[in-house]
């Protein structure tokens, strides 16, 4: 059943930026499960903000943006999660039910990114893995641009120093 | 630096698999569904492109509530068991006495309430719905079956949306209050005019409970558009004075962790000071602005002393690592030994 084009658009949006979203979930959440709730979520709420004539400029920052926001909430909710449990769980590797194949080596740097302040996590996702520009970012994370800078190049200096260890 | 790089692009190999996708897809289709967009609506090429970035409005507002667990789970597996499509889409035609009403009534608006985030969304949903059974009502008119027992059904079920629609429509902002407001005042007057035409409807007392009922609805609309216009003045004045006063608790913490951190150069200190002078009299502007009532100037006078102070903060988390109180978000400490990089530290 089709509402014209703006539905086929959102399911476009879909198609083009789903993996987008659900790698920058895994990455900040280490369980590919709660990443595609968190995928299914984004999705839903973007289409709310569509019916509800939300201004918006940029629909790929914007898609960041609620997924981000929804995983800080649910950071929030996980508050009293020792260290431990959220290295233990959710990276299940190829031979997982639900079909994503991560591989060791991702395994690999995902547990080293845990160790990682959240900010700086997050914006080595944004940089290096979704390919985005320090200036967006910074737009996404509510820093400024030359701030992001910082915290990225200091970032990357301390995922390398967890690596080495 | 190269090594880790090049491992943080391998993760883009990362992504959903093709049942996964597929899974997700459906549900989204079937989400889009339930929830119709108006018409004419389309997403602009300019938003869909992925051209550089400029501008995202953050979007807090919604952030509310989440909703994960077993209620979504509950519902969306309902609406898979009905089969997707069919039997849910036929019930939204339903009108009071057709089999699948208790579908419409029980599931899909069921659904519909599970996602409306926010007493802005919940107003506007609980006006769609008050829509429905109104439409309900002019669809039994128009086949002449609007007498009797239904037209008693009809008439309290209108009474008892509108309701609902009045008390969700009394913590929704203001804007939006008005816009509901006018569209429950045409939907009335719909009704009633299809109650005037539709002779075969009329029986003496469900037509007059109707028309009762109506003018209610329709009176309590129109006090809202009335009393709406003028609390809007009342209403903007308050936020700007709420602005107002965050912003000076926001100076206020800038200026005690300033003077309380005694490890800034000398040079720094100047300058921190300097802004921080120059924020206090953006908020002396907005002030005297708001005592003078001119709203536009104090707004902008306060979202000077904002920038200014989001500059600072900024600044302070390079300089060292800052503490970040979690429920007003202001600094509260900072870092500046040698083995504290710069950073932010939320304390998660």
């Amino acid at each position: 059943m089709q509402e014209g084009t703006a539905h086929e658009q959102f399911l476009e949006a879909f198609d083009q930026y789903g993996d987008a979203i659900f790698r920058f979930c895994v990455v900040k959440t280490s369980d590919q499960a709660l990443a595609q709730d968190l995928t299914q979520e984004t999705f839903m709420r973007y289409w709310q903000a569509l019916r509800a004539k939300k201004p918006m400029t940029n629909q790929r920052s914007f898609l960041y943006t609620i997924a981000r926001n929804l995983i800080i909430d649910w950071y929030r909710k996980r508050k009293t999660d020792s260290l431990e449990q959220k290295l233990d769980d959710g990276l299940q590797v190829a031979d997982d039910a639900l079909g994503t194949e991560l591989l060791a080596e991702h395994a690999e740097i995902l547990r080293a990114m845990k160790d990682l302040e959240e900010h700086d996590a997050e914006v080595l996702t944004l940089r290096f893995v979704e390919g985005l520009e320090p200036r967006d970012i910074a737009e996404i994370v509510g820093e400024s641009a030359n701030t992001v800078s910082v915290r990225i190049n200091r970032a990357v200096k301390r995922l390398q120093a967890n690596m080495h260890v | 630096m190269n090594d880790i790089t090049k491992q943080l692009e391998n993760l883009q190999q990362v992504r959903m698999s093709a049942e996964a996708r597929s899974r997700v897809r459906g549900e989204l289709d079937a989400y889009a569904s339930f929830h119709p967009i108006a018409e004419g609506v389309t997403i602009s090429e300019e938003v869909r492109s992925s051209e550089h970035i400029q501008h995202a409005s953050v979007w807090s507002s919604l952030f509310t509530q989440t909703r994960f667990g077993t209620m979504k789970a509950t519902l969306l597996a309902t609406v898979l068991v009905l089969g997707g499509g069919g039997t849910a889409v036929a019930a939204q035609n339903a009108v009071p006495g057709d089999t699948l009403y208790p579908v419409k009534i029980n599931v899909n608006e069921n659904i519909r309430s599970a996602f409306a985030v926010g007493a802005n969304a919940e107003a506007r949903l609980q006006a769609d719905l008050l829509a429905e059974r109104v439409e309900e009502a002019n669809t039994l008119a128009s086949r002449g079956e609007l007498s009797g027992d239904a037209a008693v059904r009809a008439e309290s079920n209108i009474a008892a949306q509108a309701e609902a629609a009045a008390n969700a429509a009394a913590h929704a902002d203001a804007d939006v209050r008005l816009a509901i407001a006018a569209d429950v005042a045409a939907m009335v007057g719909n009704l009633r005019t299809t109650l005037a035409t539709e002779t075969s409807a009329r029986t003496n007392d469900a037509f007059a409970r109707l028309t009762t009922t109506g003018d209610t609805v329709l009176a309590v609309a129109e006090d809202e558009q009335a009393n709406t216009k003028a609390s809007t003045m009342l209403a903007m004045d308050i936020s700007v004075e709420t602005r107002i006063e965050r912003a000076e608790e926001r100076h206020e913490a800038l200026t005690a962790l300033v003077k309380a951190t005694s490890e800034f150069s000398a040079e720094t200190r100047a300058e921190l000071q300097a802004d921080l002078k120059a924020a206090a009299d953006h908020l002396a502007e907005a002030r005297a602005s708001l005592a003078a009532d001119a709203q536009a100037a104090a707004e902008a006078s306060v979202e000077a002393a904002d920038e200014i102070m989001g500059e600072i903060e900024s600044s302070l988390s390079l300089m060292g690592e800052v503490q970040i109180d979690a429920n007003t978000g202001f600094i509260t400490d900072i870092d500046l030994s040698s083995n504290a990089e710069g950073g932010v530290n939320l304390g998660l």
